[in-house]
């Protein structure tokens, strides 16, 4: 696995260069918004009385955002690169512009490219006295790589759990003195090919990658709060073109998945069952979408004007109830996948079933109490993160994603890679000898 | 009906790839400093130079410049026409209006108003002068005269002197100066304050009063008429011809036959007698020592 671990630590490089310059910029590439806001790195921890932890979110301030809709985009995936390169474009210009300044390191996220979560072992036997950095590095490169299938790339692979002998659940083996070393990583693949895709696109746009995260992950490290990612929970963040689920423990991401169902389908569907187009269902979607009907809903119509010719056909009403019928089996189906992803992870097993509904899906009006019936019943909507400086429109869950790359870029969890990067060279090992006769002799 | 008119395909709203890194290129700090400023200025240096190092240039921007101030100070506004002369004489206007170095009408940029003055001022009877340019292009010289206090004969001429000493005029004979106080001798018009307060000294004679002359560059002598002189000391003459005139009223010894009345060593004034008086005197003693013998 040492060629991951060189992409990720100079994936790194180019993410501490972009913080030594104090200017960074988020890229969410979905399906249905391109979202980019440009961060400025600085220290600014409000100082007060009752002013809690800051879970890293004061280190920065997002002095320019944009939201555009996405083009050439298809679940999550590039369909057609130069519409999305042009939609990049518009984002990242329309943010500099607000933000005056120039950005050239980008963080994005990922949402699309089937990801397959794999939980791995590895253990070593320690050599002698207390677990050192090397016996960590040692038991991460002992972890074997799974065989992820031709054309799957690794985009996370973190340590989730380590244990030492008989006792497991440690947060941080180091110093500690044990026989045996054992690591549990959790791993995250995705389409090579997709992934490509979209680093090509963010290439032709100038710019460079100082980071990329699934969008599940993003999505949960800022809509999930503290305990629940402790104690364990899922995080569904429903956007336009997938479902990306992802389950926290212990403060670690321990599965991932993405259901290939979204908010546009639910759009297409009103479409065609309206037959309007799309804009226009999406207006209506919005307006006056939800997934329960109550008598009050058959009795308020709702005009669907259109500009075919047809006097007949431009002149139609749909009442809500019916509009509420053509959501509420997509919105279940889309429940429903989310559901099967869980239990195949054994999300049933776990000790927290908490489960938190955050993305632009999820505004849909009464959604809490159908996942409810579906999901279990310690459903909540879920809302990102406050960060300074983000404008009002950006704030509502369909930027859970963005605030959490967001984070991702202000206190990355890549302490990973750290165990990696003590090097095991003949000159540390000499020195280090020379201390220890210096110590011996003296 | 389907509107047929006003119906356009919405415009792209991506920025091209050109415009797109032309922004971005505007972002860069360093160029956008260069553009603003590094740019423009450079050239503006660039132009001065180039325009500057042309033939000739410098010239015609300092003749312009020339020209310009010239042309203001030319306006009528500025124009100096009239001469007006103050407090001065007739004799003095006309010798001020020959030895002034203008020649009116002229800029009041031109006129040199210190020069001016200390060209009035150089002037012997001029004791102050004021020159200023007054509404109506007029130049006004205010002079302060001179006041002339003694007549001073030396080297066989007569020059009226102020009471500091300083020449007001020359004289062609003594009988011009008319009342003034006549002194004479070489050194004498650095003592004419002294000299004045021995004339006042001098009332009671006033009379007899012919004049003062300066002996030895150092002491005064009162010249009386009939050949008469009081010679006074060095140091407190007014004092001395105090005493002179108090023995004159005591014995009325000026209206004697003295030549000389010496008080240069204040304690041993000397009368010196004229040779006739001498020879009556003389003539009296003898007569006293006869009529002494006869008596014997």
């Amino acid at each position: 696995m040492s060629r991951l671990f060189q992409a990720q630590r100079a994936m790194r490089r180019q993410r501490q260069a972009a913080l030594q310059r104090g200017v960074v910029a988020i890229l969410d590439v979905g399906t249905y918004k391109t979202a980019c806001l440009v961060l400025r790195f600085e220290e600014n921890t409000p100082q007060g009385e009752g002013v809690g932890h800051m879970a890293g979110q004061s280190n920065f301030r997002v002095i320019g955002a944009t939201t555009t809709q996405s083009r050439g985009i298809r679940l999550g995936e590039v369909d057609a690169m130069p519409e999305t390169e042009r939609a990049i474009r518009t984002a990242v210009q329309g943010a500099q512009k607000m933000a005056g300044v120039r950005v050239d390191h980008v963080i994005a996220c990922f949402s699309g490219g089937r990801p397959g979560s794999y939980g791995l072992t590895g253990e070593v036997m320690l050599e002698a006295g207390p677990c050192t950095v090397q016996d960590v590095a040692r038991v991460l490169a002992s972890v074997d790589k799974p065989d992820i299938g031709p054309g799957r790339e690794v985009l996370h692979a973190q340590p989730v759990n380590f244990g030492l002998d008989h006792r497991t659940t440690l947060r941080d083996p180091r110093g500690q003195t044990g026989e045996m070393l054992r690591a549990d990583m959790h791993l995250l693949s995705v389409d090579a090919h997709a992934i490509e895709n979209l680093l090509a696109c963010i290439h032709r746009c100038d710019l460079e990658l100082a980071g990329l995260a699934s969008a599940p992950y993003a999505a949960a490290t800022s809509a999930l709060v503290e305990d629940e990612k402790e104690l364990g929970a899922a995080c569904i963040d429903m956007g336009g073109g997938t479902t990306g689920i992802s389950i926290f423990m212990r403060k670690h991401m321990v599965y991932a998945d993405t259901v290939r169902i979204g908010g546009t389908h639910i759009t297409s569907d009103i479409s065609q069952g309206l037959r309007i187009p799309t804009d226009v269902a999406e207006m209506i979607k919005c307006r006056y979408g939800g997934v329960v009907a109550t008598g009050m809903d058959d009795r308020e119509q709702i005009a669907l004007e259109a500009d075919t010719g047809d006097w007949h056909h431009d002149r139609r009403t749909v009442s809500r109830a019916d509009l509420i019928g053509i959501i509420r089996p997509r919105v279940e189906e889309i429940l429903e996948e989310a559901r099967a992803s869980l239990d195949r992870a054994r999300f049933g097993d776990l000790p927290s079933q908490r489960i938190v509904l955050t993305g632009g899906a999820s505004q849909i009006p009464g959604l809490d109490g159908l996942a409810a019936r579906i999901l279990g019943n310690q459903v909540r909507l879920g809302r990102p993160l406050r960060v300074q400086g983000l404008p009002e429109a950006a704030k509502g869950p369909a930027f859970a994603a963005c605030v959490g790359l967001c984070m991702q870029g202000a206190e990355p969890q890549d302490e990973f890679w750290d165990f990696d990067a003590v090097p095991t060279r003949a000159s540390g090992r000499s020195l280090r000898r020379a201390v220890r006769w210096f110590r011996d002799n003296w | 009906m389907r509107k047929l008119t006003g119906r356009r395909a919405p415009c792209d709203p991506a920025p091209s790839k050109w415009r797109y890194r032309m922004e971005r290129l505007w972002l860069t700090p360093l160029f956008k400093a260069m553009i603003r400023t590094g740019i423009p200025s450079f050239g503006v240096v660039f132009l001065f130079t180039w325009y500057i190092n042309q033939e000739g240039r410098v010239e015609a921007i300092v003749d312009g410049w020339t020209d310009t101030v010239q042309a203001i100070q030319d306006r009528p506004e500025f124009r100096v026409g009239l001469l007006r002369i103050e407090g001065a004489s007739a004799q003095l206007q006309s010798d001020i209006e020959e030895a002034l170095p203008i020649d009116l009408p002229m800029s009041q940029f031109a006129l040199d108003m210190d020069g001016l003055r200390s060209a009035l001022l150089e002037l012997d009877p001029v004791e102050d002068a004021e020159v200023r340019v007054i509404a109506g292009g007029t130049l006004l010289l205010r002079i302060t005269e001179r006041t002339p206090a003694v007549a001073w004969m030396h080297d066989g001429r007569v020059e009226v002197l102020d009471a500091d000493g300083r020449r007001v005029a020359t004289l062609p004979t003594l009988e011009a100066a008319g009342p003034l106080p006549v002194i004479a001798g070489d050194g004498a018009d650095k003592a004419v304050e002294e000299a004045l307060r021995l004339v006042a000294a001098a009332a009671p004679v006033t009379d007899r009063l012919v004049g003062l002359t300066r002996i030895g560059n150092r002491r005064w002598d009162v010249i009386l008429t009939r050949g008469q002189r009081i010679a006074l000391p060095e140091n407190a003459p007014a004092a001395a011809l105090d005493r002179a005139l108090a023995m004159d009223t005591a014995k009325d010894v000026l209206d004697r036959d003295v030549e000389v009345v010496d008080l240069r060593l204040p304690e041993r004034p000397v009368l010196r007698l004229s040779g006739a008086a001498r020879e009556e005197l003389r003539q009296l003693q003898e007569l006293e020592r006869l009529t002494y013998k006869e008596e014997r």
